[in-house]
């Protein structure tokens, strides 16, 4: 995920319903709670493969951040990867 | 016995309520840790209560890889034992203390009868009945998974007047011995509103009222709808049900339904779930009942059967039922509800053939659980 955040940007923007978030908002000062931000994660799962663990993001919970702390395995055997 | 003052007594009071929410958790999964920090000021006081109380809470969680909902559930006890009047809490007095505390606690429950009812299906349905014998009868249906103990002000506020029933979901009271046993058993509607109707049948007689709160409300209309001959008003607090996609969900009810909906899936993609969730400070905890709101996501077990569970309420649709309910109904919710939205307290009033609306312009979700004097004596008007 590292250089481009658009896909993850997008999950985001769903799920928080906010067309116009960008990279660097922090998503818990837009509507963002524990709850949603875990969803954006596990939809990340579903439809990127990647396997974000937020005790790895560092500094507020933005889009950036979250993508600099995913994790890609093609082997990944996590549940919400897809089947 | 030595003299306690009152901010002591208070503070035991305190103490005794934060412990007490976590005893159907310990109930239900035996012995469970907290981190040390939860009883930073007086240690020996708090293990002696929970001994007390028979609550099986050791406060030797590991700090390292905290999980937050560890945290949540130890909040209470935290901030109970905090108070100033337990501060310069002598060794010699804490014996007094905890007597105190125990007394306390047989006092509430004093007036409490528990019941357990086998279903043909060898789920052990827990539920808790209070008042006077021969008062009307209500029956109240909670949210899937939370504690009665959430409801407890409408307990206590009908008691006097009214002899309340109230369940606990399926697979959330009984000791879990073989997890699989859960998913044999089923956790559909049908399941939980046969739950509720095998209350209904062997435990109370006569003409019932039901309450259903938040999502409480899902079932609570299907018995309402297939008891009709029992079931002789219905009040709706905050409801929290499926009317059709033409109905506004809150955000929260978007986000719920979405993980609810994966962790119900698997224990496994609960556990990983269940991990992200907990990883840092859960928002929207609220303060004084956090335990028990928090109680679902205790452990990964527990996590997967609240999402099965409500999964289930959230997806069911009631517009049918809500149609074919005729008895008076009474539907409340608040214009500042953000978890339950208020348009489908509207849309129900709406479909109801009974039915009767109240939207106050204030107050929270968490207010269908506080029976305040205004709604106390609201839906008292309406029993009458």
């Amino acid at each position: 995920m590292s250089g481009d955040h658009e896909p993850l940007l997008d999950i985001a923007r769903d799920v928080l319903a906010r067309p116009g978030l960008t990279v660097d908002d922090d998503l818990l000062q837009c509507g963002g709670t524990s709850l949603s931000i875990v969803r954006i994660i596990a939809v990340a799962s579903r439809e990127l493969g990647a396997d974000i663990d937020p005790r790895n993001v560092e500094g507020a919970v933005t889009v950036r951040h979250l993508a600099r702390a995913a994790r890609h395995s093609a082997t990944s055997t996590q549940p919400l990867r897809p089947s | 016995m030595t003299t306690i003052t009152a901010d002591r007594q208070a503070a035991l009071a305190d103490l005794v309520e934060a412990v007490s929410q976590v005893e159907a958790l310990t109930d239900q999964v035996g012995p469970f840790a907290l981190y040390p920090d939860a009883c930073d000021r007086v240690p020996e006081l708090v293990a002696a209560v929970c001994r007390a109380l028979r609550v099986p809470l050791s406060f030797d969680a590991r700090p390292t890889d905290r999980d937050f909902a560890l945290v949540a559930m130890g909040a209470e006890i935290q901030r109970a034992q905090r108070s100033p009047a337990l501060a310069d809490l002598r060794p010699g007095a804490i014996p007094d203390a905890v007597a105190e505390a125990k007394r306390r606690y047989d006092d509430e429950n004093a007036g409490s009868r528990v019941h357990a009812v086998r279903r043909p299906d060898d789920t052990v349905l827990t539920a808790v009945e209070v008042g006077p014998v021969g008062a009307p009868w209500v029956l109240i249906s909670p949210p899937p998974s939370m504690s009665y103990r959430l409801s407890l002000p409408w307990l206590r506020a009908l008691s006097p007047s009214h002899r309340c029933l109230i369940g606990q979901t399926r697979g959330t009271s009984e000791r879990i011995d073989d997890p699989a046993d859960f998913d044999r058993r089923g956790s559909e509607v049908s399941d939980q509103a046969g739950d509720l109707l095998a209350l209904l049948d062997e435990l109370t007689t006569g003409p019932v009222h039901l309450m259903g709160i938040c999502g409480g409300a899902t079932v609570a209309l299907e018995v309402a709808a297939r008891r009709p001959g029992r079931i002789v008003s219905l009040s709706l607090w905050h409801p929290a049900l499926e009317l059709g996609a033409e109905v506004p969900r809150t955000d929260h009810e978007a986000n719920l339904r979405a993980l609810v909906g994966l962790a119900g899936e698997s224990r496994d993609t609960a556990a990983w779930l269940r991990d992200r969730l907990t990883s840092g400070p859960m928002t929207g905890v609220p303060d004084r009942v956090g335990p028990l709101v928090v109680r679902p996501y205790a452990t990964t077990e527990l996590f997967y059967r609240y999402a099965r569970l409500t999964g289930a309420t959230m997806r069911w649709d009631s517009r049918r039922t809500a149609a074919a309910v005729s008895r008076p109904a009474l539907v409340v919710t608040s214009e500042n509800d953000s978890t339950a939205h208020p348009a489908v307290a509207r849309r129900l009033a709406e479909v109801m053939p009974g039915a009767r609306l109240v939207v106050t312009g204030h107050g929270t979700h968490l207010d269908a659980f506080r029976a305040t004097a205004e709604q106390l004596g609201r839906l008292t008007s309406f029993l009458a």
